[in-house]
């Protein structure tokens, strides 16, 4: 009875813990660091975001509130500079190498909103018209295109 | 001069207050509006927004989480933050044609209602209302419209109640 009762127990920490597991948001998101008038300005901030040294800026002033539609504004932006803007990819990679955790939050949102148009575009991209200083960047981006979730 | 302790004294045959005289009731102004209301169903996939009046109004939405996010809302009732629009706003845009509808949801920034991606689909090839978002709930163009105009009617929305949203 008690072994059946431990294994019952047992059953729903991890079937909670599945649960839990399933979603995981940015690690540099903190809605303790992230106040309402950052969040606006971050919001604000995102129709500028047309080149990479304007999201490394944004990166660098407003990460803590990369969650929900500021973090869906970044997506967007950061998929739209990897399929339309593609010869930039040298600013990104200066700007990657300079800054690990950059890297990251590109690669994060590289995610499930992209079309599947816009994913064939950034593998081919990265696959075939990656520039010679840019490789390990072009690799990471091609395996997180093909497996954004 | 000024009295201090001293309330103004009311003339003779001016009104103080409400009358008890049914006959002095105001039939012929327009009721005075009370605040809108938004609530969304995880189980029916609707979002209906009770206006101050009793219009009910119910467009279809949803709130498709994807992974690396902080996943669906939580079941609850959340007051009111902000709107904000985008020059870039129209219906395939991230946000759609009218920007968003932020609410104070505690733990979070930025999580509202919002539209777009009418015809573009996410990874998993669901274009509209069923677009994947990082915890925001998705409606349609004439849903968020019917928001911004309640407020600009004088008639703001309040909160938001989500129920049956459980995470699957």
């Amino acid at each position: 009875m008690r072994f059946w009762g431990a294994v019952a127990v047992c059953s729903m920490a991890i079937t909670t813990s599945l649960a839990a597991a399933e979603f995981h948001q940015a690690p540099w998101m903190s809605s303790a660091k992230c106040t309402t008038p950052d969040a606006i300005a971050a919001d604000s901030d995102l129709a500028r975001l047309t080149s990479w040294p304007a999201v490394y800026r944004s990166f660098r002033r407003y990460k803590q509130c990369d969650d929900a539609s500021i973090g869906e504004g970044y997506s967007d932006k950061i998929v739209i500079l990897l399929t339309e803007h593609w010869p930039a990819i040298k600013a990104l990679s200066g700007l990657t190498k300079a800054n690990p955790e950059f890297e990251r939050f590109v690669l994060w949102h590289v995610d499930e909103l992209m079309s599947p148009e816009q994913g064939k575009t950034i593998i081919d991209n990265a696959h075939n018209h990656c520039p010679a200083a840019a490789e390990k960047l072009c690799q990471r981006l091609e395996v997180k295109a093909r497996n954004p979730s | 001069m000024i009295r201090a302790n001293e309330f103004p004294k009311i003339p003779k045959g001016w009104l103080d207050g409400a009358s008890t005289n049914a006959e002095d009731a105001d039939t012929a102004s327009a009721p005075i509006q009370v605040a809108s209301t938004l609530d969304y169903d995880g189980a029916t996939k609707q979002l209906t927004l009770t206006r101050g009046d009793g219009t009910i109004q119910q467009f279809p939405a949803n709130n498709n989480a994807q992974r690396n996010s902080r996943g669906k809302w939580e079941d609850g009732t959340f007051a009111y933050g902000y709107p904000k629009t985008h020059p870039d706003d129209s219906p395939d845009s991230a946000y759609g044609s009218h920007g968003i509808h932020v609410f104070r949801v505690p733990g979070a920034e930025g999580l509202g209602v919002h539209s777009g991606r009418e015809s573009v689909p996410d990874q998993l090839g669901r274009p509209g209302v069923d677009h994947a978002t990082k915890g925001c709930i998705r409606t349609t163009d004439d849903g968020v419209a019917a928001i911004s105009d309640a407020i600009s009617a004088g008639d703001p929305v309040t909160h938001i109640t989500v129920r049956n949203n459980g995470q699957e």
